[in-house]
């Protein structure tokens, strides 16, 4: 194979640990050591995501960025994937840099969003992605690779860097690494893939501008209504709070087979959590929410997400403990739409 | 343990595109011009304006102010605000407020 057609800058080093030191001085990294992007590396993931060194993925809208695949590919071989990865990664950077994501405004925000990459279809078992005991934990290659080489691209290829263009005032530990798969053979239902409109036999990759997850704990009761009942106070502590265009929900496996159990269908769940999660505008001024005076009485109800529609329910996570999460989004899910893209 | 051979990796950085907007000539007084004020659309970012304006029409002559607001502060100003505002303005003055 040859490196011939790769136009990146390139920088020589005495050894590994030169490189991961030259990174780190230069702002490339996320913190934590890279693998170096040698060549030979990058080509392997081009190759294998049958990419050209030159395609363009992606235009960074602010300030006209231009990021091509080989570009994805050194972040990507510096996050440690394996070449078998990229198509993901690839198919990530492409949904990033749709319009309705707003990709300069949740990177720059002081909101400090995370990009939450939800893959679906076969291509999570062909790679080994994890969707099931600790999903969103450590000790899972392809999860956590593929997350932080969105983060590395976020920062090195759009200039994002901590303090500069990343005002994030906490920000959150899935900044990170944040990507998952969903647990598509114990779900009852349809996988989330489909609510988008693909096939279930289609790979896709969803991103959704995160903030930290809420965990639901609900282990006293079977009945739907009893369970969710929990989501809805924990929708009420995310992001805007009221009036949110979209919210995640992730429901674990002791949570869905009592859904399952009373027959309830994933539009129930999300029609029953849209409709229940409503108060008094008197209530959410009360929990510190700013609503202007000119949206309505008092007594107005408003709901916490504006349609059943904008709560994307997925299923993963481990086979013990009744522990879901909410995760609300950037802006109320309202400044950044989520994107599916196929794989 | 060292080796004779240099290690050879590429750099992960996009550059952005060369700017091709320039600075405008300051003005050398603000008496007789049209001032423009453009709100972000954040909680306070008008009123930071206003108390702008006001100290800034204690001390000067505005022949006009145009106010706008973009009421989304994470997209870009809309083309038509920002066509209008050079259109008409001789300065401008924009707020992020919070």
């Amino acid at each position: 194979m040859t490196s011939g057609q790769l136009s990146s800058a390139r920088l020589e080093f005495d050894s590994w640990s030169e490189v991961v030191e030259g990174f780190m001085d230069r702002g490339w990294t996320d913190g934590l050591p890279i693998v170096p992007p040698t060549p030979e590396l990058v080509n392997a993931s081009l190759e294998a995501g049958g990419r050209n060194p030159s395609d363009i993925l992606a235009t960074e809208p602010t300030k006209g960025r231009v990021i091509t695949a080989e570009k994805v590919a050194v972040n990507a071989v510096m996050a440690g994937c394996k070449p078998e990865y990229f198509k993901v990664v690839a198919a990530a950077v492409e949904a990033m840099s749709e319009p309705q994501f707003n990709l300069h405004a949740i990177t720059a925000s002081t909101q400090g969003a995370a990009v939450l990459a939800v893959v679906n279809g076969p291509v999570a078992k062909e790679i080994g992605l994890n969707s099931g005991v600790s999903v969103f934990g450590p000790g899972h290659r392809a999860n956590a690779t593929i997350g932080r080489a969105i983060r590395l691209v976020i920062i090195n290829a759009t200039g994002s860097q901590s303090g500069e263009i990343d005002k994030a005032t906490l920000g959150h530990p899935g900044k990170y690494t944040w990507c998952m798969a969903e647990a598509e053979d114990i779900s009852p239902w349809e996988p989330f893939q489909t609510d988008r409109g693909f096939e279930k036999d289609q790979s896709t990759v969803s991103l959704f501008a995160a903030l930290s997850p809420i965990q639901v704990d609900n282990h006293a009761f079977q009945r739907p209504e009893e369970i969710l009942v929990s989501f809805r106070e924990a929708m009420y502590a995310g992001g805007g709070g009221w009036n949110q265009g979209e919210v995640v929900v992730v429901l674990c496996p002791e949570h869905i087979g009592n859904l399952e159990r009373a027959g309830w269908s994933k539009k129930q769940v999300r029609e029953f959590l849209h409709d229940s999660a409503r108060r008094p505008i008197d209530e959410w001024r009360a929990a510190g929410r700013y609503i202007r005076n000119d949206v309505g009485q008092s007594d107005v109800e408003l709901h916490s997400v504006t349609s059943a529609e904008g709560i994307s329910v997925v299923v993963a996570g481990g086979g013990a403990g009744a522990f879901s999460c909410v995760i609300p989004l950037w802006s109320g899910g309202t400044g950044s739409r989520s994107v599916t893209r196929l794989i | 343990m060292t080796t004779a051979t240099r290690l050879e990796v590429l750099d992960p950085t996009v550059e952005p595109l060369p700017a091709d907007g320039v600075v405008a000539d300051r003005p050398t007084t603000l008496d007789g011009l049209t001032l423009g004020l453009l709100a972000n659309g954040k909680l306070n970012s008008v009123e930071m304006l206003t108390a702008i304006h006001d100290v800034l029409a204690d001390r000067f002559e505005f022949d006009a102010v145009v106010e706008r607001n973009k009421h989304n502060a994470s997209r870009p100003c809309p083309s038509e605000i920002i066509d209008e505002l050079v259109h008409k303005c001789d300065v401008v003055v924009t707020s992020s407020g919070d």
